[in-house]
């Protein structure tokens, strides 16, 4: 490969990363999205007449987690699921409210951990096209990369994709899921 | 002897071709492995950013009037149902600020506005009549813009969620470009003249849709100095 053309990937590259990089972090501000429009359903005079004052204490301490999960103070997107999960199903009055917001974290969540992971993959393809440049690409060499593609994904939807761009993989036995799947 | 030392020379030759062909198609073969993951792991996240705010928006219907929630349900399935890019400008028409007038001078009276969104004269009925012409929702932005400016409550209660519309229309944008600048990049010869690089620079450049995305263009591929003032393309609500 020509010396320009190589410039001109690894240039690309840096600036893929810092687009990527962008949309993470204002990825971060949909939970604060999130936690707003939870707040603006607590503030709405009709729909908390309609609330038990138990769902309403309820939702003010989800409220309060979503809002330490913004500001990362050690509490994370599955921990708020996971409680929302079983608030849903401890509270009726509660389950309609909680599934939007635990459908949205968990989208939040998930589009977070495929955007991290696609610039692992993209220095990962980078590095390994030095090497297929040299040697042939055999099929085993090409399962041997889909094994080394797997290990950088934390979400089944991506291992799904590789599979599907990369035959013979073996398929996935436990799930090894970072996000509550209910 | 000299025909045994030819023929020896063809093998050679012949050797060297099919490994460098063989090489050239290992390459080749990981780009086009990397490019179709790559748009499908951006495929998957734009997902994800649509449903996250169509959760937001079902969530809004505790607090929303039945109208408002209706109208912005109906913007976002049309703005991001089919992904026709080119007409997602920001170009508005004399008659979209006639409507805006209009609008804000019934809220100003304090007139009801459910008509100019619910009946079949209604702005939006013409957009689901026109839905190819996508500059009509040009319409329904001004109108949540107008909602927005005039009613404080109103405005704390839109925000959060026009403004995960707003990240999802740029996040797209921005993956968008990336698929694009890869695919041109696997797709560039082994060993490209400097015009082939330009022009695939130049067409990237162009593609660049925020002040942001372009000063980041310009500092890791153009290597100049970047522009500024560059007005955000796409989906812009002023709050």
């Amino acid at each position: 490969m020509s010396a320009k053309k190589n410039e001109f990937l690894q240039n690309f590259n840096r600036f893929g990363k810092r687009s990527i990089q962008w949309s993470i972090d204002e990825s971060e501000n949909e939970i604060k999205h999130i936690t707003d429009t939870l707040k603006a359903v607590m503030d709405d005079v009709d729909r908390r007449s309609k609330m038990s004052k138990e769902t309403y204490q309820l939702l003010g301490n989800v409220k309060e987690r979503m809002k330490e999960v913004f500001e990362q103070r050690q509490v994370s997107i599955q921990q708020v699921v996971k409680e929302l999960t079983d608030l849903g199903s401890d509270h009726r009055e509660m389950s309609e409210l909680a599934c939007p917001l635990i459908y949205s974290l968990q989208f939040q969540d998930r589009m977070r951990q495929i955007l991290e992971n696609s610039t692992k993959i993209a220095a990962y393809w980078l590095e390994k096209r030095k090497v297929f440049e040299k040697a042939p690409l055999t099929h085993e060499k090409i399962l041997e990369v889909g094994e080394d593609l797997l290990n950088l994904t934390t979400c089944q939807e991506e291992r799904t994709i590789i599979r599907k761009h990369i035959k013979g993989l073996p398929e996935e036995n436990t799930p090894t899921e970072n996000t509550i799947v209910f | 002897m000299l025909l045994l030392i030819l023929c020896e020379d063809c093998d050679f030759m012949a050797e060297a071709k099919k490994k460098n062909e063989q090489e050239y198609y290992a390459l080749e073969e990981w780009d086009q492995i990397f490019l179709g993951i790559t748009k499908d792991m951006y495929q998957e996240v734009c997902n994800c950013a649509r449903e996250n705010v169509l959760q937001i928006l079902e969530l809004s219907k505790n607090f929303l009037a039945k109208d408002t929630h209706k109208s912005l349900k109906e913007f976002h399935d049309l703005y991001f149902g089919s992904g026709n890019n080119a007409l997602k400008t920001e170009t508005y028409n004399d008659d979209v600020s006639n409507f805006v007038e209009h609008l804000q001078k019934k809220m100003k009276e304090g007139e009801d506005l459910s008509n100019d969104f619910s009946n079949d004269s209604s702005p939006l009925k013409a957009l689901e009549l026109s839905e190819k012409d996508r500059l009509h929702l040009s319409q329904i932005q001004k109108q949540m813009e107008s909602l927005i400016t005039l009613d404080k409550s109103l405005k704390e209660k839109m925000s959060p969620i026009l403004a995960s519309m707003q990240f999802e229309d740029m996040m797209r944008q921005r993956l968008e470009h990336l698929e694009r600048g890869y695919e041109l990049a696997c797709n560039l010869e082994a060993d490209p003249g400097a015009d082939a690089i330009e022009a695939i620079v130049s067409e990237l450049s162009e593609l660049c849709s925020s002040q942001t995305e372009t000063t980041e263009f310009y500092e890791e591929v153009k290597k100049e100095e970047p522009p500024t003032g560059i007005k955000p393309q796409g989906l812009v609500f002023k709050f």
